[in-house]
């Protein structure tokens, strides 16, 4: 192969330098593994304590609701600002094959134009201790019904949004995230259907909202006076449902 | 336009395998934080140990998009380099003599030619990767972390030199060094071939 050029070289060299930095890796790693081998051959290995594998799991679940968290907001903020009409528009993974269906573009038409009107009232079952820190957090939506197996586990005020996640009682393994999304501008949402089990809307108090239900979760996304609202959970979609359409203001 | 990507919420695979990863090597973790506080004479506290592979754990979880691209052994050394940063740290921190730790200058006596030489029969390795990473592992111990800890981890190379006890100008000699060895490596390959 011929390099014809200073940049070419010097990339080259890049790779084989990170090529190299990977087989450092490996071989220390592969050094590592023998060595713990035989630690366990000794009769020196330790195992972790059960309370500290389950806070490390829980560290592991909160890394992961927060990279998604920071993912989504970086896409959204460098640009939120700029237009000033409210719309959404739904856009779906696999394109022209989910547009094809009129249902499909019925919802999104009536997501796109309706004006929604206030949420019928649901009496509050949740503690007002959550609802406090909601509203600390300067949410504009609170939920009034968290299906009984869920507790909170943290909320997240970011530039725009307010994220809430809740997880399992006795399984971790569940979660909930709810979402208000507070844009000051126009928003395109992008919602990931791509190979989704299901797509429909459903009606959400007086709104309505887009269901999707893709890898064992279901997702439920819909528009509450200019505030977008999302609800991810690996719950029942009776469950799911019950929740989306429990959130009001405080 | 704005665009926002709402995704389905957790890769169960990076969980399961970090996860894995814990359970499996909690135990060299542990140790590997052990011997470093025993080095800054902080041993003998099993609790504290298990505090830095909390540490590490919690490092690990903020940087698993790295994670996610290694191999299993990759992983290995990634996370006692990790647990081995936290408790250097966590020492470093606590120990206000820090003259007999610092400006040991260990790296100023690394022997090239001699690893060169050392090396040259890895030129029969298969795997370029392990061909070339042999290379690198022939250079001596505090080298070796300062590539890992300034590219695995984007350290500093005030933090590096922190965490090895060297002084900051023998990072960027470790660093311009391998890079050195590994473009001779490549040198030598083409000129074996007739690329040259």
């Amino acid at each position: 192969m011929i390099y014809n050029n200073e940049q070419q070289l010097l990339k080259v060299e890049d790779e084989l330098f990170n090529l190299a930095l990977l087989g450092l890796l490996e071989i220390e790693g592969r050094k590592l593994i023998e060595e713990k081998e035989q630690m366990v051959q000794r009769g020196e290995y330790a195992s972790p304590p059960a309370d500290q594998l389950r806070r490390i799991e829980k560290m592991i679940r909160q890394g992961e609701r927060k990279k998604v968290f920071q993912s989504s907001i970086r896409k959204i903020s460098p640009v939120i600002s700029k237009v000033a009409v409210w719309f959404m528009v739904f856009i779906m993974g696999t394109g022209t094959v989910v547009f094809a269906s009129a249902d499909i573009r019925e919802a999104l038409y009536r997501l796109i134009v309706e004006q929604h009107e206030r949420y019928s009232q649901i009496e509050l079952q949740q503690g007002e201790e959550n609802n406090a820190e909601y509203i600390s957090n300067a949410a504009s939506y609170v939920p009034s019904y968290v299906p009984d197996q869920m507790e909170l586990d943290q909320i997240e005020k970011l530039r725009y949004s307010v994220n809430a996640s809740y997880i399992g009682k006795d399984n971790e393994e569940l979660y909930l995230t709810f979402r208000q999304i507070d844009p000051t501008g126009s928003a395109e949402i992008r919602v990931d259907t791509e190979d989704a089990n299901r797509i429909e809307s459903v009606a959400i108090g007086s709104s309505e909202g887009l269901l999707v239900e893709k890898d064992g979760s279901i997702q439920i996304v819909w528009n509450a006076d200019g505030t977008v609202l999302t609800v991810i959970s690996n719950l029942n979609e009776e469950e799911v449902l019950r929740f989306a359409q429990g959130i009001q203001t405080p | 336009m704005i665009f926002l990507m709402l995704q389905a919420i957790e890769d169960e695979s990076d969980r399961n395998r970090l996860s894995a990863f814990y359970l499996q090597y909690y135990g060299l973790l542990k140790a590997k934080a052990e011997f470093v506080l025993k080095q800054f004479h902080i041993g003998g506290s099993s609790n504290l140990a298990e505090d830095m592979v909390q540490d590490a754990m919690a490092k690990m979880i903020q940087n698993i998009d790295t994670i996610s691209k290694l191999s299993d052994p990759q992983l290995v050394a990634y996370g006692v380099k990790t647990v081995q940063s936290c408790a250097t740290d966590y020492c470093r921190k606590m120990i206000s003599q820090q003259k007999a730790i610092e400006d040991k200058g260990i790296l100023e006596g690394a022997d090239e030619d001699k690893v060169w030489e050392d090396y040259t029969g890895l030129f029969t390795e298969e795997d370029p990767m392990l061909f070339l990473g042999g290379v690198l592992a022939a250079l001596p111990q505090k080298s070796r972390d300062v590539l890992l800890y300034k590219h695995y981890f984007d350290y500093s190379d005030k933090k590096i030199a922190e965490l090895l006890g060297i002084q900051e100008n023998s990072v960027r000699m470790a660093l311009s060094r391998a890079r050195k060895k590994v473009r001779k490596t490549w040198a030598a390959i083409k000129k074996e071939k007739g690329e040259g």
